[in-house]
């Protein structure tokens, strides 16, 4: 445990502070380039009174802002993954896997990876979230009832717009967390390290596009679906498509989450392989 | 004047007249919110582009605050939105996804009375230029 301790601290530098405040900065410029460009800026904020929480769904629609998402997967393999590969290439890890063993290592550093991006990911929503509220409208939940037809994006996991948002944002994060877990791994087989830092947007672009594009290739299409992030990071916002199977936005979710889940742990386990017998 | 003088310039009034009034409805064609208006939105720009369609428009004729989208025929793969916008392409609403089923769409700023067109934008990593999509839109709350 006090290991695993070293190792968070390990993660939070200087460096590691500064990259999350400029990538905030982004997306608050990014975010106000949205609002610019949308129908929020024309007195809509302030002619419904949901629309500051909604603004902060629609700018997570990766269909139509994918700002959020794109700067978001800069951060993800520059958080802890990063670390490692540096640390790998530069064989400082060997003294600390001399230490407490190689198999302990690279465990305590792949979960701290998970817990590290769920954090900062959360805290990053909620700044958002924040300087909605300060500075676009205030940010209220008021859990109306719509009329039938209309898909309410504060609405998207449950009724209650309190309870949706902290769904939301818990699950967001671990959707980022998750997929920062399987870019952990791609180390293995992306090993320069300026490319790596980026990997994380072509990841993000290549999982969005690439299941719909091979889609009428399956001979079950809704299956192709389920390997789409959108659910991930942002539970139910995207909706130019039906769920796969029918399922409500929270089991698509969960679906998709299960199979990055195995996806993660399969490049989990050819990562350590590789790093314990060609090292 | 004689009689053939003024037969032929009243007609030829009674034509121009009439050229100008299909040319007018020629150049908008515009249906009562009640119903849907069918359009065709052709070559949707890449990456996100919009394309804005200021031909086909619909009259609101309710008070609501509801529009109301619907695709008939999709290309692109990665789906369309759309968004009402008045003739100086200003949105009226905000973009929504475009599904076969019927979605509602908040409105701002409309009037009764007033005529209302269509944008359609691509998804912002649709890298085709020349996919085509068929809705069918109202001003009104048509559910």
């Amino acid at each position: 445990m006090k290991q695993f301790f070293i190792l968070i601290k390990q993660a939070l530098n200087k460096e590691k502070i500064f990259i999350i405040l400029a990538i905030f900065g982004l997306l608050v410029i990014s975010m106000h380039y949205t609002y610019s460009q949308s129908v929020f800026s024309s007195g809509y904020m302030s002619y419904y009174k949901d629309a500051p929480l909604e603004f902060f769904y629609y700018i997570q629609l990766t269909g139509v802002n994918p700002f959020v998402l794109m700067i978001l997967m800069i951060l993800l393999p520059n958080l802890v993954s990063y670390h490692l590969l540096d640390m790998h290439q530069n064989q400082t890890t060997y003294f600390i896997e001399t230490r407490i063993g190689k198999k302990k290592y690279y465990l305590e550093t792949f979960i701290c990876n998970i817990l590290f991006t769920f954090i900062t990911i959360f805290i990053i929503e909620v700044g958002l979230l924040l300087v909605i509220h300060l500075f676009y409208g205030k940010v209220v939940f008021l859990s109306q009832n719509y009329p039938e037809g209309y898909y309410p994006l504060t609405q998207t996991i449950c009724h209650n717009e309190l309870i949706n948002l902290i769904l939301f944002l818990n699950l967001t994060s671990l959707g980022y967390a998750l997929l920062s877990s399987v870019l952990f791994s791609l180390q293995v087989f992306i090993s320069h390290k300026y490319i790596y830092r980026c990997l994380g947007v072509v990841f993000a672009i290549a999982l969005i596009v690439v299941p719909i594009l091979v889609m009428n290739y399956f001979p079950i299409k809704d299956l192709s679906v389920l390997f789409q992030i959108t659910p991930l990071i942002a539970v139910g916002v995207e909706q130019v498509r039906d769920n796969p199977f029918g399922l409500s936005n929270i089991l698509h979710y969960f679906a998709t989450f299960s199979i990055y889940t195995i996806i993660s742990f399969v490049l989990y386990k050819i990562l350590y392989d590789w790093r314990k017998y060609n090292d | 004047m004689k009689l053939q003088y003024k037969i032929f310039a009243g007609g030829m009034a009674f034509f121009i007249l009439l050229g100008g009034i299909l040319s007018v409805s020629a150049a908008t064609s515009v249906v009562n919110g009640s119903s849907y208006q069918t359009v065709r939105h052709s070559n949707i720009p890449s990456f996100g582009g919009i394309h804005y369609q200021t031909t086909y428009g619909t009259k609101k004729t309710d008070s609501g605050t509801w529009a109301t989208f619907k695709a008939t025929y999709t290309e692109a793969l990665l789906g369309n939105f759309a968004a009402l916008i008045n003739s100086d392409k200003y949105d009226k609403t905000g973009f929504v996804g475009l599904k076969s089923t019927a979605i509602l769409s908040k409105e701002y700023n409309t009037k009764k009375g007033n005529v209302y067109f269509s944008a359609v934008s691509s998804s912002k990593y649709e890298p085709s230029s020349s996919c085509d999509v068929v809705i069918k839109f109202s001003a009104n709350n048509l559910k």
